[in-house]
């Protein structure tokens, strides 16, 4: 009596549970938009539950839905965006604290206010939490304001990563953690905005923590922040939008200076030259086992980033630049990716590539305006290793340079990426797309640009390798081909998954699927 | 060595080991705990699975009935589905459609590795894409009214934000 399955969604909820339970927790939250089904099932999931709070009415049965559930649930997410709600919202916190507070590893609470003894109480149930994400107001009623007994603060021995996904100064939180014995295992924070009133927060859990992600503009909390000592920092991000970095903050580079092991840091920020000289100077003397270094500098400072003294960084397998750099690169052997968002020299820059950095296997470039069909053609003679090239807004390249990928024979990996409001440019690439015999794995082409059918056709015509083809754009279907040909029906079928992703031309796109069958 | 008889929804017969159709938690339980006895040449009939997907879990069964029992699963341990081990890889390389057909048969017959090796591989289908490359895929229809994908997508706000 079987009726032959076609689709996806005629498996049992069970087994599309068992699908999305081996996806990681955030990827399966976002996959509630795909359709009505999956959101149910997402929200109903055995090991997260969410608590969509919307409007005042739905309180009562989401209160009874925690009451009556018999699962014990490891995540939940508790969401509230309705203004002045922090009674209800504080409830329904503590609601499904009490219930699930034994089980509950991972605890999202975003809403917009939130009470502290609420807060409090929430975490005194939640012993066995693991990971916190705090995107809510903490805010203090009178009773709340007076000094707290020992007995109240939250202890959370197994507690790792905090995450403040908030702009608002949350002090009273920070007040719940007076002593790194209360969160012994914490060892990785992340701030959304970070105020002076987290300092001493910080300052509690310098020595444990590993891995800190900060983004800050007030000039004395970064003073603070500098004078902080988190010797055992492994993985540092600093993103500084509006603030400039100058050297009247005088502990910037001593802070750098200490932390000798770092694996990964990204500086995001503007910077006075001086300062940002003496400051990565610092990194490349003391941050030996520096394997990934980023530095965004966005206003185009002549700021010198790479000197010899890069070289003395021997792990470093990852550069990601920006911000002023035409100097030429310097040796660096263990260099395997860069990524250049800069304009630099042009050809001189890209003939020294491949001496100054014998390793490389995967290159970026984003935004150079000196990147011309020179260059690609240098790129792809002289580069021989590289499997994965990236090309993001190089708008001064013309789609005949495109013929020299052919003589990369190791590029597994081609992304070109397009944002620029003056289409036409990309349009031309790809009315003549040149054949490029390769062994490309996947190939990317994505912004706003418009293409034809035929140049689909084209590629997939001439990489007879590839398995995934991912077109984030729309496709232009001219009237009078539409009828296709037996060939370019094959040739659609050859390609194991073409992935299109046609966000305004949907007709277009039918017009494509459709003769896929 | 003892067979036992299986009838498909399409009526076709198989003889199969019995060890091989104890592989299905479904028919385990008939021939134990209902007491279907196979000496008497009755076939078990499987009125939810068509032969020619029978006959692919058949061969699954066939490669797998010596695997040890899995260890239980540990909840905390991280999610992998970068372990599909390469026969089972070749195995499932199948269309859409006769790989849900398998998913919704095992499923019917209880087969957990086996349900688990398929799940592994749909989500590695699924795996990186956004919500539209993904209805794309596998032609699922957005059923959502406009404007309510937007409030879901404000509600998951906090899941978009990414560490670098």
């Amino acid at each position: 009596m079987t009726v032959a399955s076609k689709h996806i969604n005629d498996l049992p909820t069970e087994v599309i549970w068992h699908i999305l339970d081996q996806l990681p927790v955030r990827e399966r939250i976002r996959l509630s938009v795909v359709c009505k089904r999956w959101d149910e099932i997402v929200l109903r999931s055995s090991s997260i539950v969410f608590m969509p709070h919307t409007n005042s009415n739905q309180l009562s049965r989401l209160l009874k839905t925690i009451n009556q559930s018999n699962r014990m649930y490891r995540r939940v997410a508790l969401t509230s965006m309705i203004k002045h709600d922090e009674k209800e919202f504080g409830e329904l916190c503590l609601a499904a604290a009490r219930k699930f507070g034994k089980s509950l590893q991972y605890l999202v609470i975003n809403g917009i206010d939130l009470r502290k003894s609420t807060l409090l109480q929430v975490l005194n149930s939640c012993g066995n939490l693991k990971e916190l994400i705090l995107d809510v107001r903490v805010v203090q009623t009178e009773r709340d304001s007076r000094k707290m007994t020992v007995a109240e603060f939250p202890v959370l021995p197994h507690l790792q990563h905090i995450s403040f996904a908030t702009y608002y100064n949350i002090s009273p939180f920070y007040e719940c953690f007076q002593s790194s014995e209360l969160v012994p295992s914490l060892t990785s924070l992340k701030f959304r905005g970070v105020y002076l009133k987290a300092i001493p927060f910080l300052e509690n859990l310098a020595k444990q923590l590993t891995f800190l992600v900060v983004e800050c503009d007030h000039r004395e909390t970064l003073q603070a922040l500098f004078k902080l000592r988190p010797l055992q920092l492994k993985y540092f991000a600093l993103t500084v939008k509006y603030t400039i970095l100058d050297d009247r903050l005088d502990d910037v580079v001593p802070f750098f200076a200490a932390l000798a092991n770092l694996e990964k840091v990204s500086i995001a920020s503007k910077m006075e030259p001086q300062l940002g000289e003496c400051l990565y100077q610092t990194i490349y003397d003391t941050c030996a086992k520096l394997e990934t270094l980023r530095l965004v500098n966005p206003e185009n400072n002549p700021v010198l980033v790479v000197n010899k003294d890069l070289q003395k960084l021997s792990r470093l397998q990852c550069l990601e630049l920006s911000g002023n750099n035409r100097k030429p690169a310097v040796l660096m052997p263990s260099l395997e990716r860069l990524r250049i968002e800069f304009s630099t020299t042009g050809v001189e820059y890209y003939r020294e590539i491949q001496s100054a950095m014998p390793n490389l296997t995967v290159l970026e470039i984003f935004e150079d305006d000196r990147f011309t069909d020179r260059c690609l053609e240098e790129v792809c003679s002289t580069v021989p290793n590289i499997k994965k090239l990236v090309l993001f807004n190089c708008k001064n390249i013309s789609s005949t340079a495109f013929a020299h990928l052919c003589k990369l024979h190791k590029l597994r990996v081609f992304e070109l990426i397009y944002n620029s409001v003056e289409n036409r440019v990309m349009f031309e690439f790809f009315r003549q797309f040149p054949p490029v015999p390769n062994r490309l794995d996947r190939f990317l082409i994505a912004g706003n640009v418009r293409i034809r059918l035929t140049n689909v056709v084209h590629i997939l015509d001439s990489m007879p390798n590839l398995k995934v083809l991912e077109i984030a754009s729309s496709i232009h279907v001219p009237a009078p081909r539409r009828p296709k040909t037996k060939t370019e029906i094959h040739l659609l079928q050859a390609v194991p998954e073409v992935v299109l992703a046609v966000p305004d031309a949907a007709g277009d796109q039918s017009a494509l699927m459709g003769r896929e069958e | 060595m003892s067979t036992i008889k299986l009838e498909t929804s399409d009526g076709v017969k198989f003889t199969v080991k019995t060890q091989v159709a104890k592989c299905s938690g479904t028919i385990r339980t008939m021939l134990e705990d209902i007491g279907i006895n196979p000496q008497d040449g009755e076939a078990i009939p499987l009125s939810n699975v068509h032969s020619t997907i029978l006959q692919k879990i058949l061969v699954w069964a066939e490669h797998h009935v010596d695997d040890p029992e899995p260890p239980r699963e540990d909840a905390d341990a991280a999610k992998r589905t970068d372990d599909i081990c390469s026969w089972d890889e070749d195995f499932l390389k199948v269309d859409q459609r006769t790989l849900f057909d398998v998913m919704l048969a095992a499923n019917y017959l209880d087969m957990k590795q086996l349900i688990a090796v398929c799940c592994k591989t749909v989500a590695n289908m699924i795996k990186g894409k956004t919500a539209d490359q993904i209805r794309r895929t596998f032609n699922i229809e957005n059923d959502f009214p406009p404007g309510e994908e937007d409030k879901i997508r404000l509600r998951n706000q906090f899941c978009e934000e990414r560490s670098r």
